[in-house]
């Protein structure tokens, strides 16, 4: 049995569960758009450096809801042992942790796609030229923060204060991914590829594919007891 | 769907610690094909980690857990796709219905045509009635019936059940103990854990008590009865002393 198979099969069943309950996506997004409406009000009109301000501003909102709904998708496998129940299966390890961040992933991208148009109307932001930029940002930035958060949801899932472990766990790790979004978001605002925007890229490119193959080792031991 | 050789279990000096805390000191365990296993022992006696450490779920501190002589930590999807484990807790989620919670397991575990596999293992454990309800609208009883067909959906050979009797009424118990009667073929292995002496000698061919993380009783059923549930008594009396 392949990997892709079962770990899309486990993200559909994600899928179908969060269609009956809209418990990850009314909640998430209801939070970003508080986060971000209320960013609008605060916002400089004018000036320079409003590009990095709403970039930063940005991630702030994209980590909160990428750590809210990660903690609720891995909640719902510790409800009746479900884990357990993925684990006694065929399937192997890296597929069930392959399924977890394809389902984290497609709740973060959702909502996404929903709160970045508003952010930039909400904000005044003019991003035509950079448009491309601010997405393939927001693509590596959330795969890299989404593959560190599912790796450690799954270990702060048996813990007692899961909720407030997580952000402790992602927080640090997820220092150099947030830097490099921020500044590739600012330049994606700007309309400008700066000097350090390939740099940063190729940063967020090494994160990804580092955390990734950190993530689908160790997985079979976070998940052992 | 085919089935393969049958497969016996080896515990060879295996223990497990959680912390300071030792769940499995040192057991040594064969089962082999055919055989119907009750595991008996107070609470706290390491039942439940011996299960999972049969199944793969705990990983040993020491020694080596095998099914037909392949490391059960190591073993590839094949190995894992003969056992089926039912867990006090139901493995269940709760907001979809039967059918889908069944069909999510038959996919998992690859099987050919998930919707009959399902409806099948539905019919088989009398649940076809709840097919399209939520699990969170099911009774106890029936959640455990729904839980057991989801862990026999892939015909399993080796059958591990943990306190499979928990919150069943007399009828569904009895029930049951029949399909557990029926499961015990000779090329399959049916161990569960329970805490009714009587229920542990009337179905199962062989009694294992569990007393302190150790085995400290091992034998066939078919004897005395009596004399091992008072051997079991004392068993527990003496670990409510400890």
């Amino acid at each position: 049995m392949s990997w892709l198979s079962p770990a899309l099969t486990i993200a559909g069943k994600d899928l179908r569960l969060e269609m009956k309950t809209r418990d990850v996506i009314a909640s998430v997004g209801l939070f970003v758009l508080l986060v971000v409406v209320t960013a609008s009000f605060a916002f400089p009109t004018g000036g320079d450096g409003r590009e990095g301000v709403a970039a930063g501003v940005l991630w702030m909102s994209f980590l909160f809801a990428a750590l809210l709904g990660m903690g609720r998708s891995m909640a719902i496998e510790k409800e009746d042992a479900c884990l357990d129940g993925l684990l006694v299966s065929p399937a192997p390890r890296e597929a069930v942790f392959l399924g977890k961040l394809f389902t984290n992933l497609g709740f973060t991208f959702a909502v996404e796609l929903v709160i970045l148009p508003v952010f930039v109307i909400l904000l005044q932001l003019r991003p035509t030229g950079g448009a491309l930029l601010l997405l393939l940002a927001t693509f590596l930035g959330t795969l890299g923060l989404v593959t560190v958060g599912t790796l450690f949801a799954a270990m702060a899932v048996n813990t007692r204060g899961r909720e407030a472990i997580l952000p402790l766990l992602v927080m640090p790790v997820s220092i150099p991914i947030m830097v490099a979004a921020v500044k590739v978001s600012e330049a994606g605002f700007a309309g400008t590829w700066g000097s350090g925007t390939t740099s940063w890229l190729l940063l967020m490119l090494g994160y990804d594919a580092l955390f990734l193959l950190v993530a689908l080792v160790t997985f079979q031991y976070v998940t052992e007891e | 769907m085919e089935r393969p050789p049958a497969l016996g279990i080896r515990l060879k000096a295996v223990s497990k610690a959680f912390g300071a805390q030792l769940a499995l000191a040192g057991v040594d365990l064969e089962v082999l094909p055919g055989s119907y296993v009750a595991v008996m022992g107070a609470n706290g006696a390491g039942k439940t980690t011996m299960l999972k450490v049969i199944s793969g779920l705990a990983a040993p501190t020491s020694g080596s857990v095998t099914i037909a002589g392949i490391e059960m930590r190591k073993a590839g999807p094949k190995l894992r796709a003969q056992v089926g484990f039912v867990s006090h807790e139901t493995m269940l989620y709760a907001d979809l219905t039967t059918r889908e919670n069944l069909r999510f397991h038959a996919k998992l575990f690859g099987l050919p045509h998930p919707k009959d596999a399902a409806e099948r293992a539905a019919e088989r454990l009398d649940v076809a009635h709840v097919l399209d309800k939520p699990v969170r609208s099911l009774s106890r009883g029936t959640r455990q019936r729904v839980a057991l067909a989801r862990a026999l959906i892939h015909d399993p050979s080796v059958i591990l059940l943990d306190e499979p009797y928990t919150g069943l009424d007399e009828a569904a118990a009895a029930s049951l103990s029949q399909l557990l009667e029926l499961l015990a073929t000779p090329e399959r292995i049916v161990m569960l854990t329970l805490h009714d002496v009587v229920r542990a000698l009337s179905g199962p061919r062989r009694l294992l008590v569990l007393s302190g993380g150790r085995v400290a009783l091992d034998e066939a059923t078919d004897g005395s009865t009596d004399a091992m549930a008072e051997t079991y008594l004392d068993l527990l009396r003496a670990e409510a002393r400890r």
